[in-house]
């Protein structure tokens, strides 16, 4: 693709994207650390998400306010609108992602001031969950400065594992507490933790939705990533004949 | 698209020389309910192919804009459709167009007559150098609208009611035509051609000589226009196509590229040169 015959646009419109993607590289490392801060028990790492939120909502109101710029100044159309629109409402599921790591640091603080104690099932599938979920957010950020609809959707795709973990995750300490209920205020919790991380997921596969729409110029959002994915299947080009 | 500057667009199309096939039009240059068609149009001005096979239906109350980077002949076939042409001794049209299925360029075919039909607006308002009344009542006296004094003042009032001036100049209707503002001087030509009762109204950059306001009354007498006459506007603002416009044509080098719903046009063109146009890539 040529650049804009004005070169300022071209570089406002990479402005906004290298922002979005140091805001997505920020929130995948809160949520792992938020992880890391629960998994060892560090308050000091939990504190250090907490206070990390605050860049991420600054990033958040920066990319908007280019965004908000870039429209009145530009007024762009075609792939240029779906850019800025697709990267502003990336903006607004990160900032989310942020929160639902500021989240899990708050509770991995509460379970360090209680000295609860672990329950290593629990801890497994946090990680599970927990590993899952920044994967695919990593996933979806690079089928974003790539263009990449396919591996977007493929990534939205992914999601459904971490809703499965969930659910597996859920009926895990429902069983643990028919045996030990006395354990139920740190089951609370960790279901927080659980459901924060679902959460992540379902704003990377939002992100996932913007993408296709950035490149394809199709609004996905409501169409299931399954079908999405089995679409994509159904247009790949069959294999050599054996 | 945002990776400016890679080598392969958003829809993954990769970038490079385009080449633009004379009658490939990509969208919707079909109307189901056309006032106007051309079919194969060509146009020459001496050797110079000017506009280069171009099929198009223009559509019943629809306002149809036409964008396009200078010399692409959006001006030159927009013209074409009301025999503007034939006033250039060197011009020469090919193809079919028709007004509700008449040959616009039959020999039978009265010239002044199409012109009241299909009436034009330009760049530059040109007004007669008559008073406001005169303006407006000189097409329906010479094609004979009206029978006395009291229809045709009538039919003043009613054309400069509906090109929303009347409130502006009735105190002042012997006044001359000239001494109005540049806004107000268009919107006393729109009236002058809606005076004639025509099916279409060309309009040839209308608002390039305007400013904010006066272009700002003209799109929306557009708006109110559409509901009586069928418009067709060359235009180079891409905002003024996309608020005004149902359907938008790009041209490039004298060949329709592309016509389509102007939603669509403006957020997800079909064409690659169409994306680079109205995302000012192009050139």
């Amino acid at each position: 693709m040529s650049d804009h015959t004005v070169r300022a646009y071209d570089a406002e419109v990479d402005q906004l994207r290298l922002l979005v993607l140091r805001m997505g590289g920020l929130v995948c490392d809160q949520v792992t650390q938020a992880r890391n801060a629960l998994r060892e028990r560090n308050d000091e790492l939990a504190q250090l998400v907490i206070r990390r939120e605050a860049d991420v909502n600054r990033m958040d109101t920066d990319g908007e306010e280019m965004a908000f710029q870039i429209i009145a100044r530009r007024q762009p159309l075609a792939s240029d609108l779906r850019t800025v629109l697709s990267l502003m409402k990336s903006l607004t599921d990160l900032e989310r992602c942020g929160d639902e790591a500021k989240k899990i640091a708050k509770t991995a603080r509460k379970l360090i001031v209680d000295e609860v104690d672990r329950v290593p099932e629990f801890g497994r599938a946090v990680d599970r969950m927990s590993e899952l979920a920044v994967r695919i957010l990593k996933g979806v950020l690079e089928a974003l400065d790539g263009f990449d609809a396919e591996k977007a959707i493929r990534m939205a795709n992914e999601d459904r594992h971490i809703n499965w973990e969930y659910k597996q995750a859920l009926r895990l300490i429902h069983e643990y507490l028919g045996k030990d209920p006395s354990r139920i205020e740190h089951a609370a919790e960790v279901v927080l933790v659980l459901k924060a991380l679902e959460r992540v997921g379902d704003h990377a596969k939002n992100i996932a939705k913007y993408v296709v729409f950035l490149v394809q110029g199709r609004d996905v959002r409501h169409v299931k990533a399954k079908a999405l994915a089995s679409e994509l299947e159904r247009a790949k080009p069959a294999g050599p004949e054996s | 698209m945002a990776r400016h500057g890679a080598t392969t667009s958003a829809s993954g199309r990769r970038s490079g020389t385009i080449e633009v096939e004379p009658g490939k039009t990509v969208g919707i240059p079909s109307h189901p309910d056309p006032v106007m068609q051309t079919r194969g149009v060509n146009v020459y001005y001496a050797d110079k192919h000017a506009v280069k096979d171009v099929t198009l239906d223009i559509g019943r109350n629809e306002v149809i804009a036409m964008i396009g980077p200078s010399g692409c002949g959006k001006s030159t076939f927009i013209r074409c459709l009301n025999r503007m042409n034939d006033t250039i001794e060197i011009a020469r049209v090919e193809g079919e167009v028709t007004l509700e299925g008449e040959n616009v360029y039959d020999k039978r075919m009265d010239v002044v007559q199409l012109r009241a039909r299909v009436g034009m607006v330009f760049q530059k308002p040109n007004p007669f150098p008559k008073s406001i009344y005169e303006n407006v009542a000189y097409g329906p006296k010479i094609h004979g609208l009206a029978r006395d004094k009291t229809e045709l003042d009538e039919i003043v009032h009613t054309s400069l009611e509906k090109a929303g001036l009347l409130n502006e100049v009735k105190d002042r209707m012997d006044q001359p035509g000239t001494g109005l503002s540049g806004g107000q001087q268009q919107r006393l030509c729109i009236a002058r051609a809606i005076a004639v009762s025509p099916e279409v109204i060309l309009m040839d950059e209308p608002c390039s000589a305007l400013d904010p306001i006066a272009t700002a009354r003209i799109e929306d007498l557009m708006d109110e226009l559409r509901q009586n006459y069928t418009i067709a506007i060359v235009t180079h603002s891409m905002q003024q196509a996309a608020r005004v416009s149902q359907r938008t044509a790009y041209f490039h080098l004298g060949v329709l590229v592309e016509v389509d719903e102007t939603d669509k046009i403006f957020t997800n063109p079909s064409h690659k040169l169409t994306e680079d146009y109205i995302t000012g890539r192009f050139g």
